[in-house]
Order: C-alpha cells, then sequence, then structure tokens
C-alpha cells in the first residue's frame, strides 16, 4: 500500500507570551534573542504513518494536540520543525458547515460549502434536490442560514459533505452535533465509507464509533505519541484510562532539525 | 489558479458572498456604492466650483472621476486588508488558497467599479462632454486599478495579521492620500515644489489621470497608461512574493 500521511519529528510549538507587545517580540526575533522557554509544544517530535485508504481514529484528551497534529497534515499549520509528506488531495473538517456564512441563503451556503471543498458546481446543482431532500431541508432553501438552528445548519453541512471527493479525509470532532436521529443517519453514512478507498483520520470523543469504524487508532498526549495500533485495542486502554506509562514510542532514525 | 476549474467555482461564491454581506439590512445595499460618490461630488462641487471650477471645464464629471477612482481604491484595498479577521473560519479552518479571500473583496468592489465607470461615461455624454475613442481606455483602467488594489490588499492583509494598528494608520494614509490625489484641484493648482513631486509620485494620481484622459479627453492618455502598467506590474510582483511568504502562516495567526 502506498503512504498516504507522513509525519517525521514534527515539532509544533507556540509562542506561550502571544498577545503580549508584539513589537518586542518582532524585536527579539529580529535579535535572535527569544528564549526556548516561551515555546509551547503542541507537537513533541512526533512520527505518524498513515497509508493510503487506512481508517485511523486519533484520540486523547482535550489539549493533547490532536486538532493541531490535523491541521499541520492540512497544511494549515506550519510544522517548526521536521517533515511532512502527503499524497493526495485533502478534506479537512473542523466540523461540519465550517466556512458557511451567516448572510448568505441555505441554497447559497451550500453552494459556497461545496465550492471549498472543491465539488463542481454542475455536480452540486444536479444534486441539490437530493441534497436538501437528504437535509429536511426542502422548506429552508431560501431562507438566511442565521436563522437555522444548530441541528439544520449541521445536516446541511452533512448532507453537501456526501459529494465530496477527496482522498484524504481530516474530521476535528466534527460527528459531535445534532440530534439522535441525525446522528444515527450520519453515521450510517459514514459506515458505508469504510471500505472506500479514502484514507481517513478522524479525532473524535465518539469512542463508540472510532471502535467500529477504524482499523487502527493513534493516541497522543501532550503532543506526543502514547500508543498506536489496533483500534479496539487502543481505544480500549484510552478508555480505562489505563495509565500507560508516559513514555512515548520512540520511532529513534529520525534527526530532528531546530531552526 | 485562474485557469484552474474549483478555484474560479470557490471565487465566484465568495463574490457574491461579499455583495450580500454588504447588502444586509441597509435599504440602498449595494447602491450605496454609487449614491456615496454622487453626495462626494455634490458636496465638492459646492465648495469648489467658484474657485477651481472656473478653470477646469466640465469640472463635475472631472470631479466624479477622481472621486470614483479614489473610492474604489480606498475601499477595495481596506476592506480587503481586514478579510482574514471577518472571515477567520474560511482563513483558519479551511484549506483554500488564501489569496482567494483577497481577491474576492477587492473584485466584488471591482465590479462596483465598473458599474461607476459606465455611470462616469454615461453623466459626461450627457452633460455635452465630447467623448472619443479613448473612452475604451476606461477598461484597461478597470483592469489595472483592481490588480493595483489587488497587490497593495495582498501586503495590507498580511500586515494586518502581525500588526492590527495597520489598520488606524491605514485610515490615516489613505485620507492622506485624497489629498495627495489630484481628486479637486487640477495640477496647475499645485504650482511648483514639493508638493507637485508628491503628488507626482502618488500611483492613485496616474490612475485618476489615466480616467480624466479616457474620459474628457486630453492629456497623454497613453502614457498615463503606460505609467499605470508599469507601477501595477511592480506592485503585483512585490505583493505577490510577499503574500507568498506569509501565506503558511495565515491559519494561525488569524
Amino acid at each position: 500500500m502506498a503512504v498516504a500521511i507522513r509525519l517525521e519529528g514534527v515539532d509544533k510549538r507556540f509562542r506561550k507570551d502571544e498577545g503580549r507587545a508584539p513589537l518586542v517580540g518582532i524585536l527579539q526575533d529580529a535579535l535572535g534573542r527569544r528564549r526556548d522557554s516561551v515555546w509551547r509544544y503542541s507537537l513533541n517530535k512526533l512520527n505518524l504513518e498513515i497509508e493510503a485508504g487506512e481508517k485511523v481514529g486519533l484520540v486523547g484528551s482535550n489539549g493533547a494536540g490532536k486538532t493541531t497534529l490535523l491541521k499541520v497534515i492540512a497544511g494549515l499549520y506550519r510544522p517548526s520543525s521536521g517533515q511532512v509528506e502527503v499524497l493526495g488531495r485533502i478534506s479537512y473538517l473542523a466540523g461540519f458547515g465550517t466556512g458557511m456564512l451567516d448572510e448568505l441563503t441555505v441554497e447559497q451556503n451550500a453552494m459556497l460549502y461545496a465550492a471549498i471543498y472543491g465539488v463542481s458546481r454542475e455536480h452540486l446543482q444536479e444534486n441539490l434536490d437530493e441534497i436538501m431532500h437528504w437535509a429536511e431541508l426542502e422548506d429552508f432553501r431560501f431562507t438566511m442560514f442565521k436563522h437555522l438552528s444548530s441541528g439544520m445548519k449541521v445536516r446541511l453541512a452533512f448532507s453537501v459533505y456526501r459529494y465530496f471527493e477527496g482522498d484524504i479525509f481530516l474530521m476535528d470532532e466534527a460527528l459531535s452535533a445534532g440530534d439522535l436521529k441525525f446522528r444515527q443517519r450520519s453515521l450510517e453514512v459514514l459506515l458505508e465509507q469504510k471500505n472506500n478507498d479514502r484514507t481517513m483520520l478522524i479525532a473524535s470523543h465518539n469512542m463508540a464509533f472510532l471502535e467500529e469504524f477504524c482499523d487502527r487508532a493513534v493516541w497522543i498526549e501532550k503532543g506526543r505519541l502514547v500508543a498506536d495500533g489496533d483500534a479496539r485495542e487502543i481505544i480500549g486502554r484510552y478508555r480505562a484510562g489505563a495509565r500507560v506509562v508516559a513514555a512515548p514510542r520512540d520511532h529513534g532514525g529520525s534527526a530532528v532539525s531546530d531552526d | 489558479m485562474l485557469f484552474d476549474q474549483s478555484y474560479r467555482n470557490l471565487l465566484r461564491a465568495l463574490v457574491f458572498s461579499q455583495f450580500k454581506r454588504r447588502d444586509q439590512g441597509s435599504l440602498l445595499g449595494v447602491f450605496w456604492s454609487v449614491v456615496n460618490p454622487l453626495l462626494t461630488l455634490i458636496i465638492l462641487y459646492i465648495i469648489f466650483q467658484n474657485r477651481i471650477g472656473t478653470r477646469v471645464e466640465h469640472y463635475a464629471v472631472y470631479l466624479l472621476t477622481g472621486i470614483v477612482v479614489y473610492t474604489h481604491f480606498a475601499n477595495s484595498t481596506s476592506a480587503a486588508m481586514q478579510v482574514f479577521r471577518n472571515m477567520s473560519a474560511l482563513a483558519a479552518e479551511t484549506v483554500i488558497p488564501k489569496d482567494i479571500l483577497v481577491l474576492a473583496a477587492v473584485l466584488s468592489r471591482s465590479i462596483e467599479f465598473a458599474a461607476a465607470c459606465f455611470i462616469c461615461i454615461v453623466i459626461a455624454a450627457l452633460s455635452g462632454v465630447q467623448l472619443t475613442g479613448a473612452v475604451l481606455w476606461i477598461a484597461a483602467l478597470v483592469l489595472l486599478q483592481s490588480l493595483f488594489a489587488l497587490s497593495v490588499a495582498l501586503v495590507l492583509s498580511c500586515l494586518f495579521l502581525y500588526l492590527r494598528d495597520i489598520e488606524h494608520i491605514y485610515q490615516v494614509l489613505l485620507r492622506l492620500l485624497f489629498f495627495l490625489t489630484p481628486i479637486f484641484y487640477d495640477m496647475e493648482f499645485i504650482g511648483d515644489g514639493m508638493v507637485r513631486i508628491l503628488i507626482l509620485m502618488n500611483p492613485l494620481t496616474h490612475l485618476t489621470l489615466l480616467a480624466r484622459g479616457a474620459i474628457l479627453g486630453g492629456g497623454a492618455v497613453l502614457s498615463e497608461l503606460a505609467i499605470c502598467f508599469a507601477m501595477t506590474a511592480v506592485m503585483l510582483g512585490l505583493g505577490l512574493a510577499l503574500f507568498r511568504r506569509f501565506e503558511p502562516y495565515i491559519a494561525e495567526r488569524v
């Protein structure tokens, strides 16, 4: 199998003192006087390899670095050091409906959302009726987006999502909204995608879904890899709160350059 | 990038949303982009018609062309500067080329600009200006000025990520620019000296002169065109180069 995502010794650090007198920071940068202690590491020498077609769950407590990891892979964040390689077109979903705009109507937002994720205009227009039907928003096509309930917004986004055509899907806590009925329907759609050839990396706290959907799970804490392997086993350990000795697995071999 | 179908598709959706965004909750909506310059025209006309206005032929049309050029530049650049903040979800949470947000903000204003130029021409014709074939150069003006505004906006939008103060500084600069552009005065009014040099160094001066040359005739349209083309090319090169450097950091700076 071909590798879809490869991370080698990836660090992502943020300034702890961001928001304080930017001018001082700029001067420090310019003089090279910035001390290492002002950095907070969201990802710390992370190694990860995901093959094309794999369905991988990403678990870890809040602030473990899940979102940072997904954003680094998506190319939204630039790693502070280390290497990120991605093969294929990425769809990054920070929740369903991110990017939709309040001042557009439901239908216009469907078009915008599709455009963000590279769905062609024609393809969307052909299927617009079906999209509205699935989302149960036929009567709301020309309603302003801001007047929708949050459940409706997610339904609309998910309905459009079914037409996305990326190779690699990165999902961040995307499965936690909507009522019971919608959850069931959306999970059904996702489970149908279980055996397709898309690469999917899903950060979620919905362990039952991850266990069912993913073959593999990656557990990170404090930006470091804690465990990586069979989904049921890893999630079982994560769930049990089993305190795995926090010595992160060392993949070794990859030189980490600090710039 | 413009040749990529999904890029164009997204651009269209974003330009549309820019229009809708301005339309919200206002009676006249985008028509303000026409009404506003006309109101400014009335004010300046009342103040200056008995002074500079006596010397300049077709002073109302003269004023209007200057106002339209300035308004487009000022509005498009200040709107596009803040686009990453105003559309932060798109800037920080979606994988799209970020220049498209700046481009959409400028482009939505440029469509209005094209309409405003057309209205200028109509008003000129109605008020007895002898239009010539040179009027077609307006199309070149709209294109060049849009690209010029885009270049400035690319630079400003990057600076804005690091220094929000730029928002206020830029407003002051725009006011200065208003007086350094021959909008309500002509070049004779300035005389020789330092101020004249400053005015001639101001890119907006040349865009204004190009617009006037096209509509009111006279002046050296072709040489202004060459100047506008050259400075737009340089600015666009600078703007794109700077933007490419900053683009990877946009999501984390928003």
